[in-house]
């Protein structure tokens, strides 16, 4: 896969979640606990592939900076932020009395 | 060329570390206070489970009445039993490698034999653990329910110790984990050997 190709899986994977927000509060409570544990397990390991061989060799690819940055493994040195006024709750369980 | 954002991405791996810290919190299963890595277990009686305790439910049950016969305070001790050689074990008439005795509160005896499918069951008539009991005070002080005799005298060794009963599902959770065959296979028992190792210098842990 070349970094155009990364770009635009990285781009289906966002459509993707986004179409979590029409599933159904009990369907989209199960769908995100197992995305949320998926993403915690893969940055837990990429947390410790940077502990071992140290961030320097890793941050020069693109891709692999950008989820250093997500996982906060690495500081975002970016101006404008464009994912920190995306609270939480935007992607997490919605209430069930709301649904 | 514009730099990537993710920020639904970005959301989920918020929403999971969130997700993982609430579970690293430890609660206590009484009153579900949140309670320190280092905390006491009380043992559910009828169900042999022990639950995490936070420092005032532990302080409430410390005293056998107040859980009744349902909840008992785990006691701490991990003590070394000097009194139990092999004559001990010739005289009590059953053969024992590695064994886990422990008390009812009316003074029956039952023996786990931790195994490779999970831990079988039997019992030990009185009058042998009375026996057992009158070579050691250790043994003879044990309290029911919640402190059990560990034994381990496969392969040569010889420990006997007097450990709080939550370390016999340790032990017995070591071997479902290690063993391999029909005998365990030496990855097994290096592993028990360490268990009973990790015993010394635990003597009181806070």
């Amino acid at each position: 896969m070349d970094d155009a190709e990364a770009r635009a899986l990285v781009e289906r994977t966002e459509a993707a979640l986004a179409r979590l927000d029409t599933l159904p509060a009990d369907a989209a409570e199960v769908a995100v606990e197992a995305l949320g544990s998926l993403v915690t397990l893969y940055g837990e390991a990429l947390s410790r592939v940077a502990a071992a061989f140290g961030v320097e060799v890793l941050t020069a690819d693109e891709l692999v900076r950008h989820l250093l940055v997500l996982h906060e493994i690495i500081p975002d040195d970016s101006a404008g932020d464009d994912s920190s006024f995306i609270p939480v709750e935007t992607i997490g369980v919605r209430k069930r009395s709301t649904a | 060329m514009t730099a990537l954002t993710s920020p639904r991405l970005s959301g989920l791996v918020r929403y999971g570390a969130a997700r993982a810290a609430a579970l690293r919190t430890e609660r206590c299963e009484l009153c579900g206070a949140e309670v320190a890595d280092e905390h006491r277990h009380i043992l559910d009686v009828s169900a042999r489970r022990p639950l995490c305790a936070c420092r005032a439910c532990a302080v409430l049950f410390d005293r056998d009445a107040a859980g009744g016969d349902h909840f008992r305070l785990i006691p701490e001790r991990r003590q070394r039993v000097e009194g139990l050689d092999d004559d001990a074990w010739d005289e009590v008439g059953i053969p024992v490698g590695l064994a886990c005795f422990s008390l009812t509160a009316d003074g029956e005896v039952t023996v786990v034999y931790p195994g490779p499918a999970g831990p079988t069951e039997g019992t030990l008539d009185a009058s042998a653990w009375a026996a057992l009991a009158a070579r050691d005070g250790t043994v003879a002080s044990m309290k029911p329910h919640v402190e059990a005799l560990l034994v381990h005298r496969m392969r040569g060794a010889r420990e006997h110790w007097v450990v709080p009963i939550d370390d016999c599902y340790r032990l017995i959770a070591v071997l479902r984990t290690h063993w391999t065959g029909f005998t365990g296979g030496d990855e097994a028992w290096a592993e028990v050997d360490r268990f009973f190792g990790a015993l010394e210098g635990q003597g009181s842990p806070s």
